[in-house]
């Protein structure tokens, strides 16, 4: 006879069976939604799942929407990186658990919507008041998978070059007279560059590492492609890409200097809470992205002025976008609220609860940090046009001249010489974006050539968008 | 009569819960079933399947492609494989033994018996507590190339401190550095071991003329070994998987360069960037046959040093 009463098989089945217990009441049962009878309200409130960003500003939003739709409530939630990726959003639709409506970067937007990760929104809007022309065209287009719409695109920004006036004329250089080609960037990077000895005062102009421009902006001035018309062969390789990452090395080396040295620059300004390098007069001109308006306000010792960034020799005026789009996951119980509400998130009401809220936050900002003078707002670009006009309309007659011409340059890229950034990275966007800056980063800190540089990223992007077609094509 | 009278020989269950025996197997028994029902129920599967998915191309979303041994032989093709080895190797060759050496190297001085001892000990034992977003972000701010504490120590002497995080060659030592700061967890389990060393043999020791640093090398560390020889394994292990604190110090890229590219940061970044759950799974078979085949010659070089009172195969 066993002097054990619980043997280690026992032990183990009753703690598999404990387990597999346990596991079962984790998994909520599904509700059942209750019959309709006498008594009941005629209008049931549904609540909708929302994804994205969150806080006050984004709570209080979602607050308004019942004043357009009585019977809608939406729940916010944050799930962290929106921009590349969003992990938790793919697993959650792989698993079924996906919210209504989510937040989605447009960078990957093409190679979400081609997996199936969003649901169609073509018939709903098709049936809406929504004509297709009521986008920014760029950024519908980027929302847009083998003729069906897949979301409504909500923001968007633009970049161009930013250069301080005050600065200029202290270097002698006309403060009306932005660089508006490579060559006269090098001329006036080398003129405002002050150095004490081996130590950086102050850089003239820092490409790629500073601001927001990545190599995208410079290569699409010099015409690169970045993808064949049917986006099945990456063209990173392309001699216009080889070129522009020589033409940056060669400016590091002849007006920067050591790329770890430029970048630990930037982190100690940070790190020293004096901000971004253009905002603390560290370096002369940025270029950046529409939004760095907004930090401007808030230094308004800062006197810039707003340009085109400069073109190469035989180039183009050109710039990227990038932003985010709203989409229904596949599953949602409501499709049809679901609609709703991405209609009026990305419509005129949601617009104007969104300036509220940040109109009330820059208020908060100014008492915050004693900031001088009244407190101001720099809308977001909107795709929506009306939402756009009335945005510009109500909240640009407030501000002052060098606002509103950096409005109307904004408006000009975002109509005539923008790119979107999901179209151009294709159905491998994560890993487009992430070889591309490795391809930058290694030959700025001369690890690699220029062209060993995107002869990798070739190989490595090339094989990822192969993967992704090959799922769709035996799918 | 006699075959229904519970003999000492053969106790009933009931019986048996209430003997020595039996109470020191139901302690067992409950002190390990919370981690076992864990283990089943949330690492059991997901292990069984990161197997299987090994060898299969699979994106979360569409169904899961059997491609046989594609996934381990593009690992042997891919740089990044080779590279996030490296640094891992490189992290666990100096943070372990650095690690072991200087908690070892604490515990002595933390087993002395002086004034405020239990203040020091918390002192040292703090950092590990800390969780590993705080002492990363925490040592973003010290090792800052321009106004962080450590080059501004370092200027003191007239020595310019490199950009520690923000360089290929110094990114991998700040990482190290961190970890050995982190290991007050070593140095309690140390100090466990050094209170267990019974003061006869120092005391003969002494009486047979033994100086400080004899008795350390002849009875503190032979008597220490097999304390040091579960550090040296659970280090090895707990290194090869290092993760939270390099995803917080380079923003889950690893950077500069790849420098900081160690081997789990590359197996997040297929898994959950790149949605690549084959490859990343293949990758986690690898690591973990890796640590598999280290602990297994740990064991089986224990025996050529490791004292132990009951003799090891």
């Amino acid at each position: 006879m066993s002097t054990r009463a619980l043997s280690r098989r026992n032990f183990l089945a009753l703690s598999g069976t404990a387990a597999a217990s346990l596991v079962a009441a984790a998994c909520v049962a599904p509700e059942v939604a209750p019959a309709a009878g006498e008594g009941e309200p005629m209008m049931e409130t549904i609540e909708l799942n929302h994804w994205g960003f969150s806080g006050p500003i984004w709570e209080s939003i979602w607050e308004a929407i019942p004043d357009t739709y009585p019977n809608l409530k939406v729940n916010p939630t944050e799930i962290g990186d929106i921009v590349f990726g969003d992990q938790k959003y793919l697993t959650a639709v792989a698993a079924g658990t996906g919210p209504d409506t989510a937040l989605q970067g447009r960078h990957t937007f093409l190679q979400f919507a081609a997996k199936g990760l969003y649901y169609d929104v073509t018939d709903q809007f098709d049936a809406s008041d929504l004509n297709r022309d009521d986008y920014t065209p760029v950024q519908l287009n980027e929302t847009v998978w083998e003729g069906k719409i897949y979301g409504l695109p909500w923001d968007t920004d633009v970049r161009f070059l930013y250069w301080n006036r005050d600065h200029f004329a202290e270097v002698g250089l006309d403060p009306d007279q932005p660089p508006t080609t490579w060559a006269e960037l090098e001329e006036y990077t080398d003129k405002l560059n002050i150095r004490d000895g081996d130590e950086v005062v102050r850089y003239g102009f820092v490409p790629y590492l500073y601001g927001n421009s990545w190599m995208w902006l410079w290569a699409f001035q010099a015409g690169a492609p970045s993808l064949s018309d049917d986006k099945r062969t990456v063209l990173c390789d392309d001699q216009i890409w080889i070129d522009t990452l020589q033409w940056l090395v060669d400016f590091y080396d002849n007006y920067v200097g050591d790329f770890e040295s430029a970048n630990s620059f930037q982190q100690g300004l940070q790190s020293a809470g004096l901000g971004l390098p253009f905002v603390a007069g560290k370096t002369s001109m940025s270029a950046t992205g529409s939004w760095h308006v907004g930090d401007l306000l808030r230094s308004p010792g800062v006197d810039y002025g707003t340009a085109p960034a400069p073109i190469p020799a035989g180039g183009m005026k050109s710039t990227w976008s990038c932003g985010f789009s709203i989409i229904m996951a596949p599953g949602s119980e409501h499709p049809e609220e679901a609609f709703q509400v991405m209609r009026w998130f990305t419509g005129t009401p949601g617009w104007d609860a969104l300036a509220t809220a940040d109109v009330a936050e820059a208020k908060r900002t100014w008492e915050r940090e004693q900031l001088e003078g009244d407190p101001k707002f720099w809308p977001r670009l909107a795709c929506y046009l009306p939402a756009l006009e009335h945005l510009e309309k109500t909240y640009l007659p407030e501000l002052g001249e060098i606002e509103n011409s950096t409005w109307a340059l904004s408006l000009d890229a975002l109509r005539n010489w923008t790119h979107g950034c999901g179209s151009v990275m294709g159905l491998a966007a994560l890993q487009y974006w992430v070889e591309m800056d490795n391809a930058a980063r290694n030959a700025l800190s001369k690890q690699m050539t220029p062209e060993e540089a995107m002869l990798n990223c070739k190989t490595l992007v090339q094989e990822a968008t192969d993967q992704a077609w090959e799922s769709i094509d035996n799918a | 009569m006699a075959a229904t009278t519970p003999t000492l020989s053969t106790p009933t269950a009931r019986g048996f819960w209430k003997s020595l025996r039996g109470r020191e197997a139901l302690s067992f028994y409950l002190f390990i079933a919370p981690w076992t029902l864990g283990f089943l129920a949330f690492i059991l599967g997901p292990i069984l399947a990161s197997l299987a998915l090994g060898f299969t191309q699979y994106d979360i979303i569409l169904p899961a492609k059997w491609v046989g041994l594609k996934n381990f032989r593009d690992l042997i093709a891919d740089p990044l494989f080779r590279i996030s080895l490296g640094n891992t190797v490189y992290i666990v060759l100096m943070a372990v033994p650095l690690g072991m050496v200087v908690s070892f190297l604490i515990a002595l001085l933390l087993n002395q018996k002086v004034r405020g001892m239990a203040a020091y000990r918390t002192g040292y034992f703090i950092p590990s507590i800390v969780p590993a977003v705080a002492s990363a972000a925490l040592w973003l701010y010290l090792l800052q190339p321009q106004w962080g504490l450590v080059n501004g120590f370092l200027d003191l002497f007239g020595i310019k401190g490199p950009t520690w995080l923000a360089s290929t060659t110094w990114s991998k030592p700040s990482i190290i550095m961190l970890m050995v700061w982190a290991s007050g967890g070593t140095m309690i389990i140390y100090l466990a071991g050094l209170q267990d060393i019974p003061d006869t043999l120092y005391e003969a020791a002494s009486i047979d003329g033994a100086s400080w640093l004899r008795r350390l090398v002849h009875v503190t560390i032979p008597l220490m070994t097999p304390t040091i020889f579960f550090t040296l394994v659970m280090g090895i292990i707990g290194t090869f998987q290092v993760f939270s604190v390099v995803f917080v110090l380079t923003d889950g890229m690893g950077g500069p360069l790849n420098s900081t590219l160690v081997y789990l940061i590359y197996v997040y970044r297929n898994a959950f960037v790149f949605f690549r759950m084959g490859y990343a799974s293949a990758l986690s078979l690898i690591l973990f046959l890796i640590i598999l085949v280290l602990t297994l010659a740990n064991v089986r070089l224990a025996g050529r040093w490791v004292y132990s009172e009951v003799e090891m195969e």
